[in-house]
């Protein structure tokens, strides 16, 4: 997926910005924001993406009942998502796998570690495991 | 008649017959009337300390408010600095490119001017301060070397102002303890037979506890990470445990 477009999610404008700026650094300039899971889905369906990168907790709509709306819709079943959250408590990882967010990062978190995160979903979406 | 009544009256009080539970009656009488304006001490108490508590709330608030403003007016900064050093990149970039024509022209010079040094005496002294003087100035390999490390400086920058939105969090989960005191006495006062306390104002104090994560850190242990790296790995692979 060349230059895909970024959804950034959160409640923090703090946040969104860092995202949007660490995600410019590493060479992904199409980005759109959304402060809670209810404007996500708005945008979503106004604008379109190709990747999410989410908060957890949220109000109005959680980032885990945004992936479910996303993982149960039909135009957006299978867009890779990225969670990015405070809760690092094994149970909190589980629960976020089983809704099926592609993978998962502790903030705070580095830009490094972004990249590779993102980088590992894209090759995963073009090479899918058998 | 009259005289009886006087006489009963009159009787001392260790000769009137004393009825069971009198002592037990006469202790819990005391004790009353000590713990009474213990009571009231207690309920003045409450009522301060409740009082104060709404003002706690919204200060806990306005610290939220007050450092996320500062944080974006720093992220503002370190946008403005990062778009400067784009620009200053492509000067280092155009400058580089120009380096190379302007070493072979000036090995050209060098030629020209050892055959005209002889006519000229001062002309080859003055062009090898000239030529000098390009070689103190440095190369565009030190400029752009810098520039890297200032542009990893504001990075790092911008990834330590996390930090306000994990205080943030943390500040939330303070909020919701002190709005449950807050309800407790509220509770305890009503028994009292007092009016319900003033509700906090803060914003943050009527918001759920899924929107916020009293337990968020902030830490810069890779740790964390690698340990949600390992479950995130080991639930791929079929490991849900």
């Amino acid at each position: 997926m060349a230059n895909p477009k970024f959804l950034v999610v959160d409640d923090s404008l703090t946040m969104r910005r860092i995202v949007i700026n660490t995600l410019k650094s590493i060479g992904f300039e199409s980005v759109v924001e959304a402060a809670d899971g209810k404007d996500a889905m708005a945008k979503l369906m106004s604008e379109g993406a190709d990747f999410l990168i989410t908060d957890w907790n949220m109000p109005e709509m959680s980032g885990l009942d945004l992936t479910k709306w996303v993982r149960s819709s039909d135009r957006f079943a299978d867009m890779p998502i990225l969670m990015i959250t405070t809760r690092g408590n094994k149970d909190d990882v589980i629960e976020a796998m089983k809704m099926r967010v592609n993978n998962y990062i502790v903030k705070p978190f580095t830009a490094p570690g972004l990249k590779e995160k993102i980088d590992q979903i894209l090759k995963s979406i073009e090479s899918p495991m058998p | 008649m009259k005289s009886a009544v006087r006489r009963k009256i009159e009787l001392p009080r260790e000769e009137v017959a004393p009825w069971p539970g009198r002592d037990v009656l006469d202790n819990f009488v005391k004790v009353v009337s000590e713990v009474v304006p213990l009571l009231d001490t207690v309920k003045v108490s409450l009522q301060e300390s409740a009082g104060t508590i709404p003002k706690a709330s919204m200060q806990l608030d306005n610290v939220t408010r007050a450092t996320e403003n500062a944080t974006v007016e720093i992220l503002d900064v370190l946008e403005r600095m990062t778009a400067r050093m784009d620009a200053m990149g492509s000067a280092i970039t155009r400058l580089r490119e120009s380096e190379g024509e302007r070493e072979s022209a000036l090995k050209h010079i060098d030629s020209l001017i050892a055959e005209a040094s002889g006519s000229q005496p001062g002309l080859l002294e003055h062009w090898k301060v000239f030529r000098t003087s390009f070689a103190r100035q440095g190369s565009t390999d030190e400029l752009e070397s810098q520039f890297a490390a200032v542009r990893a400086d504001a990075m790092s920058i911008a990834m330590a102002l996390q930090v306000q939105d994990i205080t943030s969090q943390q500040i939330a989960g303070v909020s919701q303890v002190i709005e449950s005191v807050r309800l407790r006495l509220d509770k305890v006062l009503q028994a009292f037979g007092e009016e319900r306390l003033a509700p906090a104002a803060a914003q943050t104090v009527g918001r759920s506890s899924e929107h916020f994560n009293g337990d968020a850190e902030y830490t810069r242990e890779p740790n964390r990470q690698e340990h949600a790296d390992e479950i995130v790995e080991r639930f791929k692979r079929g490991d849900h445990a």
